[in-house]
């Protein structure tokens, strides 16, 4: 049964490919929208020289197209593994580290939480197993595994995410130490034992790849992407 | 039970569609439209992919640095994004049917071979 022409199959296509796609940047969909409208209108033309119809044409362009949906999101896919890559390694080694943080925090902090729970290792658990936990034990678990996913770039990474997650609380302990704030020495100690531990950690763990030569102070200066 | 004569041959097109771009832009750059075309014809209308698939596979090639793309100006027409190989995804291309040469051969002699004499 031939369907009268319009555009609303074309619309209905595009709102469906673009659907996955919104925080492409908008140049980038536009070039893609007019990549694949050149594209159809190529099929089209084909069809219709084969001796169909305008719109069955149409039709059929749209079929040998393929899932907009699908299209769409392997698309966004495509271009979000491509963000990924454009970053520096340091920037991927930093990034990676504060998620290293979170999930190192997460893991040995259930496990102290547990062994709590469970009466006859309360008993054998000294206190300072949570100081020594959160102040050793996070960033060395982190640093250690940084090493081993990033060796050319995990002191680097140790530090400047080190330096990222507890900038914010030195500023605020340092605003309010003159108001009698015994915090401050908490932080600076936090920082301190996150600083080295980490950055301890990642490059011994590094060594073990044997990828990481020397370490030097210059090595912490962030480099252009080549 | 093995049902899946339609899935693997599209796994099997899944696969080899990078290959086969490379393949095309090994002759010289071409649209997406010219690549679909061109693939088409080389196989002898054997291969038919969704031809929307190539453009994330170009994307996937030019994020590698196995092609490059540009926006050229068409003496008749919008300007139209051409996709050129370069030196680094010839090499690939090289690899590549060398690595698909070997398989195919492989894979000839084990469904060509002669049955097992059954032993005594």
């Amino acid at each position: 049964m031939l369907k009268p022409f319009d555009n609303t199959e074309l619309d209905t296509f595009f709102k469906r490919l673009n659907a996955p796609l919104h925080r492409m940047p908008q140049q980038e969909r536009t070039e893609l929208h007019q990549e694949v409208r050149q594209h159809l209108d190529g099929l089209t033309a084909a069809y219709e020289e084969l001796g169909l119809s305008p719109d069955e044409a149409l039709e059929s362009a749209l079929r040998a197209f393929g899932d907009p949906c699908k299209i769409g999101r392997r698309m966004y896919w495509e271009w979000r593994r491509g963000q990924w890559r454009g970053l520096s390694g340091e920037m991927k080694a930093v990034l990676s580290m504060i998620g290293l943080y979170a999930s190192s925090a997460t893991i040995l902090l259930t496990a102290l939480v547990w062994s709590y729970a469970v009466p006859p290792l309360r008993g054998a658990m000294p206190e300072s197993a949570l100081l020594l936990t959160v102040l050793a034990g996070i960033p060395a678990l982190a640093g250690g595994v940084l090493g081993r996913l990033f060796p050319k770039h995990a002191v680097v990474g140790a530090f400047y995410a080190t330096v990222a997650l507890t900038l914010m609380p030195l500023l605020f302990a340092l605003a309010v130490a003159p108001f009698g704030g015994e915090a401050l020495g908490g932080v600076w100690l936090w920082a301190g034992s996150w600083l080295s531990c980490a950055c301890g950690a990642a490059y011994l763990s590094s060594r073990g790849r044997g990828e990481q030569g020397r370490f030097r102070l210059s090595d912490l200066r962030l480099r252009q992407r080549q | 039970m093995y049902n899946g004569s339609m899935s693997s041959d599209n796994e099997l097109r899944k696969g080899s569609t990078p290959t086969l771009i490379l393949a095309v832009l090994a002759d010289g750059p071409r649209h997406g439209y010219a690549i679909a075309r061109e693939i088409e014809r080389r196989s002898a209308d054997a291969l038919k992919m969704g031809e929307g698939a190539l453009y994330p596979a170009l994307r996937a090639l030019e994020r590698e640095g196995l092609v490059v793309s540009q926006w050229e100006t068409m003496p008749s027409g919008p300007a139209r994004r051409t996709y050129t190989l370069t030196d680094t995804g010839q090499a690939k291309l090289t690899q590549q049917i060398e690595t698909w040469r070997k398989f195919s051969e492989a894979i000839g002699l084990v469904i060509g071979g002669t049955p097992n004499a059954q032993t005594v």
